[in-house]
C-alpha cells in the first residue's frame, strides 16, 4: 500500500480520538452541572429549613396562626426525582449518588423534626409517612412507583423516604425509634408500622387522618385548578421577603406549598 | 473485572466508531477521481456474454430475460446464455419463447447441487471479452451495461465491475428492511470503490473480464459463495473490482422470513468459511485496504451483531417489563412521557456514542439513497429497526453451522 494511504488511517484515528475525547468531556461536564444543580437545590432546602427554624424560635407560638406546615415543598420533590434518575443511570454504588442521598436523608429528618416541634407547639397534627426501603429488595421497586405516583397526585403530602442500605446512623435511629423490623419495604404512618408492598389505595386508607388530608388535597387541587393565577402571586412575593396575606380561605390544618411568613 | 469490562467496551466502541469515521471521511474527503467517459462509439464497446442460471425460476425468469433484451447495447455484441440448472418446474418451457432470438442461447443441464457448476458449464460456451451473470430473480436497467463496461476500458487493472443493487418493488416490512439494507450497502460499495477495495462481486450482474477465468481458473464450489471466492482470487492477482453506481439492478428480495434467513445464512456461512480458507489475507497490507480495513470491519460487524443485539434486546425487554410493572402498580398516568429538564437527558458516554452511531447509520442510508438517486426521506427507513433482531438469527445460525462445519443448503 502507498504511503499516502497510511495517512488516512492516522487521520481517521485522530478524528475518532477527538470525537471520543469530546464525548467524555461533554459527559463529564454534564455530570458536574447535574451535581451542582442538586447541591443548589439542597442548599435552598437547607436555607428554607433554617429560616423556618429560626423564625419559629423567634416568634414561638405566634406563628401558629400562619399556615406554616409546608416547608417540604416542590423543591424536595424535585430533588427526589433527580436523585432517582441519578441512581437509575449511575447506580446506587456511585460515590456522588451516595453522598447526595445521605444529604437528602438528613434534610428530610430535619424537616420531620421541625414539623413535630411545630405540631407540638401549635397543637396541630400533620401526617407523616415514613417509607423505608433497601437496595436488595424486589418489592421496593414497586413500592417506589407507588410513592412517586402519590407525590405526583398530592404534591404536599409528606413522604419521607429513606434508603436503609446507606447505613446512615440517623436513619438507623429512626428505624429503632419507630420499631421497624428489618423487613422492607416498611411504611410508618401515624405510629403504625406496615411491612411489605402496599398499593396506592392501601396507603391512602392507612389512617383516617391521611384519608382526610387526601380529601382536602383533592378539594384544594380542584380549587387551585380554578385559580392558578391567584396562587402564583404570593409564592413569588414570599420569596422576596414581602409580607404576604394568604388568599386561601381553607383552614390551616391542610398543607399548602407557600412558605410561612412572619 | 469491572475495569476490564469498561476498557473492553470502550475499546470496542472506539473500533466501531473508527470504521465509521474512516468510511465517512473517505466518502467526503478522499473520493476517487473518476475520468468517467461513456463509450459513445459502439465499435469500441467490448463483446459481452450474460449467463442466466435458473433453478425453478419459471415465475421470474421472463422478466429477467426481457430486461436483458431491452439493454441499450449493440445486438451483435451481446450474447445471452440461459442455463436451466435441472429445474423441476416450468422454467424450461417459459424460456422456450426466446429460442428463436439470435442473441439467446438455451441450455439444459442436470443439477449438481450448486450454482458454480452451472456457471462453469456456461463459461465453456463463451468467447466474448466480458462475461457476466444475472440471477433469474433479478432484472437490469437498460443503461446498466453501458455504464458498467466503461470501467473496463478506463482502467486496465479493473477485472470486475459490480452494479448498484436495489430491491425490486418491496411490499412487506421484511422487503423494506432489505431495501434500506441495500441502500446502506450501496454506500459501502461506493466507499470501498474509492479505496479500491471491494471484496465481493455478487451474483446479480457482476461483470468480469473473460481472461479472469482463463488465467485464474473457473468458479469453485467455495461453500456456495463462489462469487466471494473468485473475488478473493482477483484481488490476490493484484487486480481490482470497480463499482458502477449508475448501473441499476433490481432484485427480488425474499418475502418471507425463512427463505431470507436461509439466504443470509448461506452468505454469512460462505463468508466465514472463505475467510478461514483465505485467512492469510487478514492484516496484510499487500491488497490495498482489504486486509487491514475491509475484512476486519466485516468481521467486527458480525461480532458486534452477536454481542450488541442481545444487549439491546435485553435492555428493551427490561424497560418494557418495568413499564408494565409500573403501570400495573400505579395505573396509567397519561402525559408523563417527556423529560421536564435537561437534567434527565442521558449524557453518559455510551449513550452519546449510541446516538452518534444512529446518526451515522442514518447518514449512510441517506448517502446510499443519494448514490441511487432516490429521495432521502421516506417512511420505509423505519423498517431497518427490525434488522438487528432478524440479523442475529442468521448470524448465530451461520456461526453455529461454521463451527459444526455443516454445509448450508443452496436453496
Amino acid at each position: 500500500m502507498l504511503k499516502s494511504e497510511w495517512f488516512k488511517y492516522v487521520l481517521s484515528f485522530l478524528v475518532t480520538g477527538t470525537i471520543l475525547v469530546l464525548i467524555f468531556y461533554v459527559s463529564d461536564l454534564a455530570n458536574k452541572k447535574r451535581i451542582e444543580e442538586m447541591r443548589s437545590i439542597q442548599d435552598n432546602i437547607t436555607i428554607d429549613l433554617l429560616s423556618s427554624e429560626t423564625q419559629f424560635s423567634l416568634l414561638n407560638k405566634s406563628s401558629c396562626t400562619q399556615d406554616s406546615t409546608s416547608i417540604l415543598s416542590s423543591e424536595v420533590n424535585k430533588l427526589s426525582e433527580r436523585l432517582g434518575y441519578m441512581e437509575e443511570k449511575f447506580g446506587s454504588e456511585n460515590a456522588n449518588v451516595i453522598s447526595l442521598k445521605k444529604n437528602y436523608s438528613l434534610l428530610l429528618i430535619k424537616d420531620y423534626l421541625l414539623m413535630s416541634e411545630l405540631s407540638k407547639k401549635c397543637n396541630i397534627k400533620p401526617i407523616f409517612i415514613f417509607y423505608f426501603y433497601s437496595q436488595d429488595c424486589e418489592e421496593c421497586r414497586r413500592q417506589n412507583y407507588v410513592f412517586a405516583a402519590l407525590r405526583e397526585k398530592y404534591p404536599d403530602l409528606r413522604v419521607y423516604s429513606f434508603d436503609t442500605s446507606l447505613d446512615l446512623s440517623a436513619i438507623n435511629t429512626l428505624l429503632t425509634m419507630n420499631k421497624v423490623p428489618k423487613i422492607y419495604p416498611a411504611i410508618v404512618v401515624d405510629n403504625k408500622v406496615y411491612t411489605g408492598f402496599k398499593s396506592i389505595e392501601e396507603v391512602e386508607s392507612s389512617s383516617p387522618e391521611l384519608t382526610k388530608i387526601i380529601k382536602d388535597e383533592a378539594a384544594k387541587a380542584a380549587k387551585a385548578a380554578a385559580q392558578t393565577s391567584v396562587k402564583l402571586v404570593p409564592a413569588v412575593k414570599g420569596k422576596e421577603g414581602l409580607p404576604v396575606v394568604e388568599p386561601e380561605v381553607e383552614p390551616a390544618d391542610s398543607a399548602t406549598s407557600n412558605e410561612a411568613q412572619p | 473485572m469491572e475495569v476490564f469490562n469498561q476498557i473492553f467496551i470502550y475499546l470496542a466502541l472506539f473500533v466501531g466508531l473508527y470504521f465509521q469515521v474512516f468510511m465517512i471521511l473517505t466518502y467526503f474527503v478522499w473520493p476517487k477521481k473518476e475520468k468517467n467517459l461513456m463509450i459513445t462509439d459502439s465499435i469500441l464497446l467490448p463483446t459481452v456474454s450474460i449467463i442466466v442460471p435458473c433453478f425453478n425460476e419459471g415465475n421470474t425468469v421472463e422478466k429477467t430475460m426481457h430486461s436483458l433484451l431491452a439493454l441499450d447495447y449493440p445486438k451483435e455484441k451481446l450474447d445471452i446464455v440461459v442455463i436451466d440448472d435441472g429445474s423441476t418446474d416450468n422454467t424450461w418451457e417459459v424460456v422456450q419463447q426466446f429460442k428463436d432470438n439470435p442473441q439467446v442461447r438455451l441450455f439444459h443441464k442436470e443439477n449438481e447441487g450448486s450454482k458454480f457448476a452451472a456457471l462453469n458449464f456456461a463459461l465453456d460456451l463463451i468467447s466474448t471479452e466480458i462475461v457476466g451473470c444475472l440471477d433469474a430473480d433479478s432484472s437490469v436497467d437498460s443503461q446498466a451495461l453501458r455504464h458498467s463496461v466503461q470501467f473496463f476500458k478506463n482502467d486496465e487493472n479493473v477485472s470486475a465491475v459490480i452494479p448498484a443493487m436495489t430491491i425490486d418493488n418491496p411490499k412487506n416490512i421484511l422487503q423494506y428492511m432489505q431495501k434500506v439494507e441495500y441502500e446502506m450497502i450501496t454506500f459501502s460499495k461506493k466507499v470501498f470503490h474509492d479505496l479500491e477495495s471491494i471484496y465481493v462481486a455478487p451474483g446479480p450482474f457482476a461483470l468480469f473480464r473473460k481472461e479472469v477465468f482463463d488465467t485464474l481458473g473457473y468458479y469453485k464450489e467455495a461453500h456456495h459463495t463462489e462469487d466471494l471466492e473468485i473475488t478473493f482470487r482477483i484481488l490476490m492477482s493484484g487486480k481490482k473490482v470497480a463499482f458502477s453506481s449508475e448501473s441499476y439492478v433490481y432484485t427480488v428480495a425474499p418475502r418471507k422470513l425463512i427463505p431470507l434467513i436461509k439466504q443470509r445464512v448461506r452468505w454469512m456461512y460462505g463468508f466465514i468459511k472463505n475467510m478461514l480458507d483465505y485467512k492469510f489475507l487478514l492484516f496484510k497490507t499487500d491488497y490495498k485496504h482489504i486486509g487491514i480495513l475491509v475484512l476486519p470491519a466485516n468481521i467486527f460487524g458480525i461480532l458486534s451483531v452477536l454481542i450488541l443485539v442481545p444487549l439491546i434486546a435485553y435492555s428493551l425487554i427490561k424497560s418494557i417489563y418495568f413499564f408494565i410493572e409500573k403501570t400495573i402498580v400505579t395505573g396509567w398516568i397519561p402525559g408523563h412521557v417527556g423529560a421536564s429538564s435537561w437534567f434527565f437527558i442521558d449524557t453518559r458516554p455510551e449513550a452519546i456514542i449510541r446516538i452518534l452511531t444512529i446518526v451515522i447509520l442514518i447518514t449512510t442510508i441517506f448517502l446510499g439513497r443519494s448514490i441511487l438517486k432516490k429521495k432521502y426521506l421516506s417512511w420505509d427507513i423505519l423498517a431497518i429497526l427490525i434488522y438487528p433482531y432478524i440479523s442475529i438469527i442468521w448470524t448465530v445460525k451461520a456461526i453455529w453451522n461454521a463451527i459444526r462445519s455443516k454445509k448450508s443448503a443452496w436453496r
